[in-house]
């Protein structure tokens, strides 16, 4: 199956023995994945992790931790922030997060939406302002430099959010279903977007977290499956773990052109979509 | 034709649009119904409008109105610029909770009233202008502050979380998101507030006595001068909504983000 000739070297990203109780619900019970940077010569490839699960299991409160937005009550989340050093605890910052509604400032400018972002890496405002119209040029935005972000229509908003993110010198990127409410043009033009963003350093980590588990076979080279255990009476016996890791480079899934024109493509999402259903 | 029936039709549908010159029409008509109201009024409630705009003539070119204007309007100036550095400084420091009690604390003086406070600052301010300007700046800061308690306390979790996972210090946090984030409710706030001020200014200065256009129309309202108390009743509400349009231009200005066509 696997004839992609990659192989996986360093961890970029550890989360260990994640715990967290909110109240007297256990929301994370004993989350453990680890994110390893794929190699395949001649070629720059980034990382792209799905991570899929039902609605209120978690992953918000997952998301939040690993962007070091919130403390888990036990374990931890541990990252490569830049390529000298190796994994240092996270901290608000070293992860950008695509929230699902694409906040952006309201009150500032497309071009200065972006050159805040360059700020946060200490590039001076003409270096700021240089790398924006480059990114906003390369991805047909420029005209919309000087727009207010209420001005942008839906797709354009999301792409500015994600250059915002871009703009800040950093490996990981987070985005919260981000095929949420697209129709399938637009999300052929999202899953682009993103593998270009992956592909353009080798460290660059993006974790997809969706419902929308085709766009995500689409997308990523591996997927984790949350999920919680229930008793013979339907009740949770324990938190949202990580149930299910399934490796789409061993599947001969990612990195193909049309990959969901495969036969594997569709039986091995009728199987998570069954995982699904008993989570 | 139709389109004229169409904009007719869309003024009285819930969330409906209004066209410039329907608009101007609306006004128009709703101008010649108060008009009417007026004169169906005369002799109960009312004065015939010559009369009321001869006295009002005869206020600014005999009894030198115009300093008494000048003096409310200062007033007015000073109260406001005196609410607003308060009610952000307390605001603001709302973003902290251990801050959170003093805003509370002042925000309960809407109950106090007026005249409730005179007794306390009389000791303080004393009996003149500067006990007008600490009675309406408190009387504008409990309603401002309450409203901009809730515009700070109220920012979403998300707001910080985007601007915190975008890797800002915690200073650009609060520069970016609750003083710029809110700077179109806040001057929104303001402008009512403002508007609730020369509410205020008659009760004030009856109560100090001490010049100002509430002073002279609490005179004339005593004498039952009425036309000559519609006359000035007149003259606050030009200037009243002269503030309300200059404050609505300066929202234009710093927030112009909101006033965009999107």
């Amino acid at each position: 199956m696997n004839n992609t000739n990659h192989h996986e070297t360093d961890t970029l990203l550890s989360i260990e023995n994640v715990h967290l109780t909110l109240g007297e619900n256990h929301i994370l019970d004993d989350i453990n994945l680890d994110i390893k940077d794929i190699r395949q010569p001649g070629a720059v490839r980034g990382q792209i992790r799905g991570l899929i699960g039902p609605s209120g299991i978690g992953k918000t409160q997952l998301l939040r931790i690993l962007a070091g937005l919130n403390t888990p009550d036990q374990g931890s989340v541990r990252l490569v922030a830049d390529s000298h050093s190796g994994l240092q605890p996270v901290k608000a910052g070293m992860v950008g997060v695509v929230a699902q509604n694409y906040p952006l400032f309201e009150h500032l400018r497309v071009i200065d939406n972006l050159i805040l972002g360059g700020k946060v890496s200490n590039l001076t405002k003409t270096q700021s302002k240089e790398k924006a119209l480059n990114l906003l040029n390369r991805f047909n935005l420029f005209e919309r430099a000087s727009f207010w972000p209420s001005q942008l229509s839906g797709g354009q908003r999301q792409r500015v959010a994600i250059l915002q993110q871009l703009m800040v010198e950093r490996y990981f990127l987070i985005m919260d279903e981000p095929f949420s409410g697209l129709d399938p043009n637009a999300i052929s033009a999202v899953l682009g977007f993103i593998d270009e963003v992956a592909n353009s350093h080798e460290l660059n980590t993006i974790i997809l977290i969706s419902h929308d588990i085709r766009s995500v076979m689409i997308a990523a080279e591996k997927i984790y499956i949350m999920g919680r255990d229930f008793d013979s009476s339907g009740n949770i016996t324990r938190g949202a773990h990580i149930i299910e890791e399934v490796d789409l480079l061993e599947a001969g899934i990612a990195w193909k052109d049309n990959p969901k024109e495969l036969p594997e493509f569709s039986s091995l999402m009728n199987r998570i979509e069954d995982t699904f259903k008993r989570i | 034709m139709n389109n004229l029936k169409g904009e007719l039709a869309s003024v009285i549908k819930i969330n409906g649009l209004m066209g410039r010159y329907v608009k101007y029409a609306l006004y128009f008509i709703y101008l010649l119904i108060f008009i009417g109201i007026w004169q169906i009024n005369i002799g109960t409630a009312l004065r015939p409008f010559s009369e009321v705009f001869a006295k009002l003539s005869d206020l600014f070119l005999k009894e030198f109105f115009m300093n008494k204007v000048i003096e409310s309007i200062e007033l007015s100036l000073m109260a406001i610029a005196i609410s607003l550095s308060i009610t952000l400084i307390f605001s603001y420091l709302a973003t902290m909770p251990m801050f959170r009690p003093w805003s509370l604390i002042i925000t309960k003086g809407r109950f106090l009233g007026v005249l409730g406070i005179y007794f306390i600052f009389i000791g303080v301010f004393g009996l003149g202008f500067h006990m007008k300007v600490a009675l309406l700046t408190f009387g504008i800061t409990v309603f401002f502050l309450t409203s901009m308690y809730s515009i700070i306390t109220e920012i979403p979790q998300s707001r910080f979380d985007y601007a915190r996972s975008l890797g800002l210090s915690e200073i650009q946090v609060f520069w970016q998101v609750v003083i710029r984030g809110t700077a179109d409710q806040m001057l929104e706030s303001l402008r009512q507030n403002a508007a609730i001020g020369w509410m205020m200014i008659p009760a004030v200065e009856n109560i100090v006595k001490s010049g100002g256009i509430g002073d002279v129309l609490w005179d004339n309202v005593k004498h039952f001068d009425r036309s000559k108390t519609l006359a000035i009743v007149f003259v606050i509400i030009i200037i009243g909504i002269i503030q309300d349009i200059l404050l609505k231009m300066t929202q234009r200005v710093v927030t112009p983000h909101v006033t965009v066509k999107k």
